[in-house]
């Protein structure tokens, strides 16, 4: 045995081992800093300047967001956006939320028609660009097609409408995206059911199967579970989702 | 030959000190154990030993060698756990072998000693299955297994039949026990469970607050606690505590226990023994620890053994004893009487208490004083 | 919600409306899904006098792949007439390294965040977790610069590196969250037996990780084929990948409009992502609730 009072030292190895979680997640998180961080300060940097087609060092302050402002294509995108921003997200919403209820009933085909509502999000948008203004094209699309049916005033031109053309995107959008909302609402309903059944169970150690469906009633305690979840609905699905 | 030491050992997790300068001894082969309730530093002390965790202040060494920096691969040291982490994607066979592998031992060594300690523990039919498809009981037995297979120097046990059912800690508790009597390996134990402590450990560390109680024998945990802590926490049922006042009548130096007889208050003298020597506190409040079969029925009892009449308020009985609850005002006390000898609830009956046995707290520091 | 048939009250005739109710929701909503893809099919297998005819929801009347041949190896996009192939290449040449890449750096990382609480882990965490949701355009500008500075400016190698690099917060909190629930005792142990933390993640984790490596490779794969914004902004010609090639295609105004070869177009650039999800997608879902270990 060694002179009891040496302190047996650590290898090189082993040090670079107890600082190795540190060092494997540095590189990634550098990369998030610099790339993500990094860049919006940047690009907030430049928007002081008067950089052109190559970044200069020349202080502006705020001037460029004056000009900005003061832009007509501006305030066309600003309104757009908010008309846009605000009925995507109500409307996907909605309607994923509506579905995922509606999928929730026991549906014998449920994972079928998941599956049907949920493909849009696979797809690019570009992708989904191209079939909605093939869909809408006023001259070959839909319009035309429900003339031919014998419905000589049906009109559905929004798509080359410059007023209504925003709404055109929105209908897209919410195509896209409501099966992913509802495919959130699905999987937050079912956590919260579980979790109650699981519940419920264990305050009553053996309740008939056939009842526990049924004893959810006003005033009891899983009903104001319920409630409160749909209250918190969006909320919870979000962070059921990243967990 | 393992030997541990640890010496003014401090940790803390953020502001919370789990970890009190600690300083502890394990002897070559000696079965120790760890005995505390929840969050009282035991595991934490284990995970030092380990390495898994490392210390703020202090110094550990294995046989002499400060291990501070060591690397817990590198401490041969081998460890239970208490939900056994079993690795999940593994058969049992390589579950044991993992730690022969990581050592690069050849694949035939491995299946050699795989098989010695399977059949220790006779778990050889279950060798090709995945930790998912056994119980509790092979679970614990794997993770045995997994510790026997390195025959490291050390062994650590955190909690590991606390997953089990009482039956099968029981028997669980007996394997441990022959392992170490076959293996004669230094052992160190974490529970909460006093009598898995009592029977397994040749010394028992108490913890509490991060800070050791008492070291010694189960025996002498269990006549000599060190204070009211340790009295309360080992045996069961727990020793009855009664604030009793220390006064001298006939020259002989005793304490006043306050009964209740036919509902009535009616106070007792009981005497001391001489080797106490509590002189000192003469007319003080202390605290008399009675463990309940220092109060028995007085059939066969000597002469000169104080004697008490009570009532009994209710008596559970437990098969070889029978527990009788006595009224003493304001503390209620167990006694254990053979169930021969016990009376009906609601009666009264004559105790004799051992006063040689009994322990003396003191009020403020709760102390044992004698 | 659990069978209506147990629920008080819940007669036969009211239980039979009431699925009706649903199932007619839900049929309506399912044509309403599945009516784009279905014209965007149809239209690509007529002919553009059929096209002319306007009878959209028809179905052709002959199956006729001309425009899928077209738009695969003979549509002019720019000036080069070679279809869609060599984008649908560039593709998967960038979405291969990539999707494999930001899921390693994802699930080492996750594994060292969610294993290894060493100081400040979650503070790492979460400063990573905001890279799932900056916008891109914020940041065109200097990884434009940056690209040029690096010298692979309008190359895959170029969109490999951007993509891999902002796939990575999402990566990270797939595996940290997935990881988080793999006792830590787990860790101890096989420390205790030996095993380092390249050994531990190699031998023990990664096996237990199937459904979270699903989870991300379907995630990044329709994230990096499917985007745009990068790929027009970074790459011109050549090395365009096929959704910048996709629009190039449909907003051309040299020729006579062929609207078959532009709906065969997309759905050749939109089939990986369908395939992978047509395949996978109950896997992700299931991947993101499943916890790691059992038992």
């Amino acid at each position: 045995m060694s002179n009891p009072q040496q302190r047996k030292q650590m290898s090189v190895l082993d040090r670079l081992q107890r600082y190795l979680p540190q060092l494997v997640v540095g590189p990634p998180f550098l990369l998030i800093v610099f790339f993500v961080y990094g860049f919006i300060a940047w690009t907030g940097f430049i928007s002081l300047t008067n950089s052109r087609m190559l970044p200069t060092f020349d202080f502006q302050g705020i001037q460029q967001y004056v000009r900005l402002l003061a832009m007509d294509r501006w305030n066309v995108a600003f309104h757009n956006l908010l008309i846009f921003g605000s009925l995507y997200i109500l409307f996907a919403i909605t309607i994923g939320c509506v579905l995922a209820v509606l999928l929730d009933q026991r549906i014998r085909a449920e994972g079928a028609l998941r599956t049907i509502y949920l493909y849009p999000m696979a797809i690019s948008f570009i992708v989904t660009g191209t079939a909605w203004k093939w869909i809408l094209n006023p001259s070959l699309g839909i319009e035309s097609y429900m003339q031919q049916l014998g419905w000589e005033s049906f009109q559905f031109d929004w798509i080359v409408n410059r007023d209504m053309a925003i709404y055109v995107v929105v209908l897209a959008a919410v195509w896209q995206a409501s099966g992913f909302v509802m495919a959130l609402f699905l999987s937050a309903l079912r956590t919260v059911m579980r979790t109650l059944s699981a519940r419920l169970i264990w305050m009553a150690p053996a309740p008939p199967a056939s009842t526990s469906a049924s004893s959810c009633r006003p005033c009891d305690p899983c009903f104001s579970r319920l409630s409160s979840f749909s209250r918190t609905c969006p909320l919870r699905a979000l962070t059921l989702w990243w967990r | 030959m393992a030997t541990i030491s640890i010496e003014h050992a401090s940790k803390s997790f953020g502001s919370t000190e789990v970890l009190k300068d600690i300083s502890l001894d394990v002897k070559d082969g000696e079965f120790l154990v760890l005995l505390g309730s929840s969050g009282c530093g035991k595991s934490t002390l284990l995970n030092i030993i380990a390495g898994l965790e490392p210390i703020a202040d202090g110094e550990i060494r294995l046989d002499g060698e400060v291990v501070n920096d060591v690397h817990p691969k590198n401490r041969d040291i081998a460890m239970v756990f208490q939900s056994y982490a079993l690795y999940p994607n593994m058969t049992v066979e390589r579950n044991i072998a993992f730690g022969l592998e990581m050592r690069r031992i050849s694949k035939a060594e491995r299946k050699a000693a795989v098989r010695e300690v399977a059949s220790m523990l006779q778990i050889e039919h279950l060798l090709a299955r995945k930790p998912a498809q056994l119980s509790g009981g092979q679970r614990q037995r794997v993770a045995m297994g997994r510790a026997l297979v390195r025959r490291p120097k050390i062994f650590l046990f955190d909690e590991p039949l606390s997953n089990l059912d009482a039956k099968l800690r029981g028997e669980m508790r007996t394997e441990i026990k022959k392992l170490h009597q076959t293996l004669k390996a230094t052992m160190v134990y974490v529970t909460h469970d006093q009598i898995e402590a009592m029977t397994l450990a040749d010394r028992i560390a108490i913890m509490k607050d991060g800070i050791i109680q008492q070291i010694g024998t189960p025996q002498e945990i269990y006549s000599k606690p060190a204070n009211m802590y340790v009295a309360g926490f080992v045996g069961a049922p727990p020793m009855n505590f009664v604030k009793v006042d220390l006064v001298k009548q006939d020259d002989q130096l005793g304490v006043i226990l306050p009964a209740v007889l036919k509902g009535e208050p009616k106070d007792y003298f009981l005497p001391l023994p001489a080797s106490k020597q509590l002189e000192p506190r003469e007319n003080t409040k202390v605290i008399l620890g009675l463990r309940p079969e220092m109060i028995t029925h007085n059939a066969f009892a000597a002469p000169n053994i104080p004697q008490i009449e009570c009532d009994v308020e209710l008596l559970e009985p437990t098969g070889a004893d029978t527990l009788c609850l006595l009224h003493l005002s304001g503390h209620p006390a167990k006694a254990r009487v053979s169930p021969l000898f016990a009376c009906n609830p609601g009666e009264s009956m004559v105790f004799s208490v051992d006063m040689e046995r009994v322990c003396l707290f003191d009020g403020e520091s709760e102390a044992l004083i004698g | 919600m659990a069978d209506p048939k147990t629920l008080p009250g819940a007669s036969g005739k009211r239980y039979l409306l009431g699925r009706l109710f649903i199932w007619t929701l839900l049929l309506a909503a399912a044509v309403l899904y599945l009516g784009p893809i279905y014209v965007v099919l149809s239209t690509s297998l007529k002919d553009l006098a059929e096209i002319r005819a306007g009878a959209l929801l028809d179905l052709p009347h002959e199956l006729n792949f001309t425009a899928w041949r077209e738009a695969w190896s003979s549509a002019c996009i720019g000036v080069r007439c070679e279809g869609l192939r060599p984008y649908f290449l560039n593709s998967v040449i960038m979405s291969v390294p990539s999707v494999v890449i930001s899921t390693l750096i994802g699930a080492l990382s996750g594994y060292a965040l969610s294993l290894f609480r060493f100081r400040g882990a979650n503070i790492i965490f979460a400063l990573m977790l905001f890279g799932c949701f900056i916008p891109f355009q914020i940041v065109i500008l200097p990884m434009a610069q940056t690209l040029g500075f690096l010298g692979i400016a309008n190359s895959i190698t170029g969109l490999i590196v951007v993509h891999t690099i902002y796939g990575i917060s999402f990566t990270t909190l797939f595996f940290r969250n997935y990881y988080v629930s793999v006792p830590q005792e787990l860790v101890r142990a096989a420390t205790m037996d030996g095993a380092g933390f390249f050994r531990i993640f190699w031998h023990i984790m990664l096996p237990l990780s199937v459904p979270i490596i699903v989870v991300s490779v379907i995630w990044q794969f329709t994230q990096v084929w499917n985007e745009f914004l990068f790929g027009a902004s970074f790459t011109s010609g050549g090395a365009q990948p096929v959704t910048v090639a996709l629009n190039n295609l449909i907003n051309s105004t040299t020729s006579v409009k062929q609207y078959n070869v532009d709906m065969a177009a997309a759905l050749i650039a939109a089939a990986p992502t369908l395939v992978v999800y047509i395949i996978a997608g109950r896997f992700f879902v299931r991947g993101l609730t499943a916890g790691a270990v059992k038992g």
